[in-house]
């Protein structure tokens, strides 16, 4: 690696807690433009809590994902450009496969801001990502693409990623997984007793709804 | 939490001493899918990079990258011409007890695993748990043991605040998906994405190129 950055270059590094305002508002934009905005309930607060953040002082806090941060050169080429000002992110944690016993990284969010766009930023990020990976010596570097999104699935292939075409992914959230979580016996959805603490388990129903919730504790 | 005792089966998670049973299982599930010649794993690179419950480690478990619930069965139970616990997955009466701390797994045959790491969603900023890998020998097959793995999980996800269940499954097992898909899981299809993957030389590709260039 080069002792010293290219001030004319743009500089990726580990998000710190001093990123976290930019890195919020990176994830509003983000959602904004895919006209999610109101599903948005993180806050720096929440990302300060869960994320593994690089700290100032060299130690991390331990958190569930790890985030880079691409910011503009110190001496920047485009006029309008603010020196050092947050252009991109990803946002990624460590996955692992069984059978080679290694870890992987599964990037989870890349955004790149709009007036920073077709200047390879998406590619260093991605880049920097598969140097992470072969530094944990790990196997692989994965995402998810939306499938009509034919401009990405383009701009991926070229840089040698496949597409996981036999592979469907599922998902149990919501409702569903505190049903699961909570069982779904006969007992249950009667209104059972908890044989330990003597509490009965309420089976509460929903006007409009089909399924039942079921609430009580555990 | 995840860890259970039930009437049926106990489930608890997996310490370094049950490594050589994990890489059995890992074995035996790539031998099923005539796919042993690429298992890599070894007891020594499951120790190494799996995570482990420890009372002294901070959060509870060792550092690794994944952590494994075993499943093994209760066959020495005193409720044993009960029939509940048969073919559903929801056997766990409400209330019922962590594992007893008593070696009766050295005398029981692990029936199955699940093997996961933890995920997480930006928007929501919450962890969520990735399901890796699930497994049952195929002599415990039809007594509900996926499905109470997949239930352990969902009760670790709702304990650790965790919004999201996730797993793949190859398009063409549809039996599984069925299963999934079905009232006891009720698991949705995420269609309308296409997982890329990296890896191999261009992995080591994408990793070289970059350095010293604009």
């Amino acid at each position: 690696m080069a002792s010293l950055p290219d001030p004319a270059q743009p500089r990726i590094t580990a998000g710190t807690r001093e990123d976290v305002p930019e890195m919020m508002a990176m994830i509003k934009e983000l959602a904004e433009y895919e006209n999610a905005l109101d599903q948005v309930q993180a806050t720096e607060q929440s990302l300060v809590r869960t994320l593994t953040l690089a700290g100032s002082h060299g130690h991390t806090n331990p958190g569930y994902a790890k985030t880079l941060i691409l910011r503009l050169p110190v001496k920047p080429n485009h006029p309008d450009d603010k020196p050092e000002g947050a252009a991109a992110m990803a946002l990624y944690f460590y996955n692992y496969s069984t059978w080679r016993s290694k870890p992987g990284i599964y990037l989870e969010d890349l955004f790149v801001r709009p007036a920073y766009r077709q200047r390879g930023y998406g590619r260093m990020l991605l880049q920097e990502l598969a140097r992470e990976v072969v530094r944990i010596d790990g196997g692989r570097l994965e995402w998810s693409c939306l499938k009509d999104n034919t401009p990405s699935l383009d701009f991926y292939r070229s840089l040698g990623a496949k597409e996981m075409e036999n592979w469907v992914q599922l998902r149990v959230d919501g409702r569903q997984l505190e049903r699961l979580a909570l069982g779904k016996t006969e007992a249950l959805q009667t209104g059972a007793r908890n044989e330990h603490t003597g509490q009965v388990l309420e089976v509460k129903d929903r006007p409009g709804e089909d399924t039942r919730w079921i609430s009580g504790s555990y | 939490m995840a860890e259970i005792n039930t009437s049926s089966y106990t489930i608890r998670y997996a310490t370094s001493a049950d490594v050589p049973v994990i890489l059995q299982l890992i074995q035996e599930l790539a031998s099923y899918e005539k796919a042993l010649h690429e298992v890599l794993a070894t007891e020594q690179s499951l120790r190494a990079t799996l995570s482990f419950p420890e009372a002294s480690a901070p959060g509870g478990f060792t550092r690794g990258y994944a952590k494994t619930l075993l499943i093994l069965p209760n066959n020495t139970s005193s409720t044993s011409t009960s029939s509940e616990g048969v073919a559903s997955s929801s056997t766990n009466n409400a209330g019922a007890t962590a594992a007893a701390e008593d070696k009766v797994e050295d005398k029981v045959e692990v029936a199955g695993m699940a093997l996961f790491f933890h995920n997480y969603s930006t928007w929501t900023s919450a962890p969520g748990i990735y399901l890796e890998d699930l497994f049952v020998r195929p002599a415990y097959r039809g007594t509900g043991f996926g499905g109470a793995l997949i239930q352990a999980l969902a009760r670790e996800c709702v304990s650790l605040g965790c919004k999201r269940l996730d797993w793949s499954v190859l398009k063409w097992n549809e039996p599984s998906i069925k299963f999934y898909e079905g009232g006891n899981i009720g698991a949705k299809r995420m269609d309308e994405w296409m997982g890329m993957r990296v890896d191999g030389e261009r992995l080591e590709d994408l990793a070289r190129k970059g350095l010293g260039e604009a």
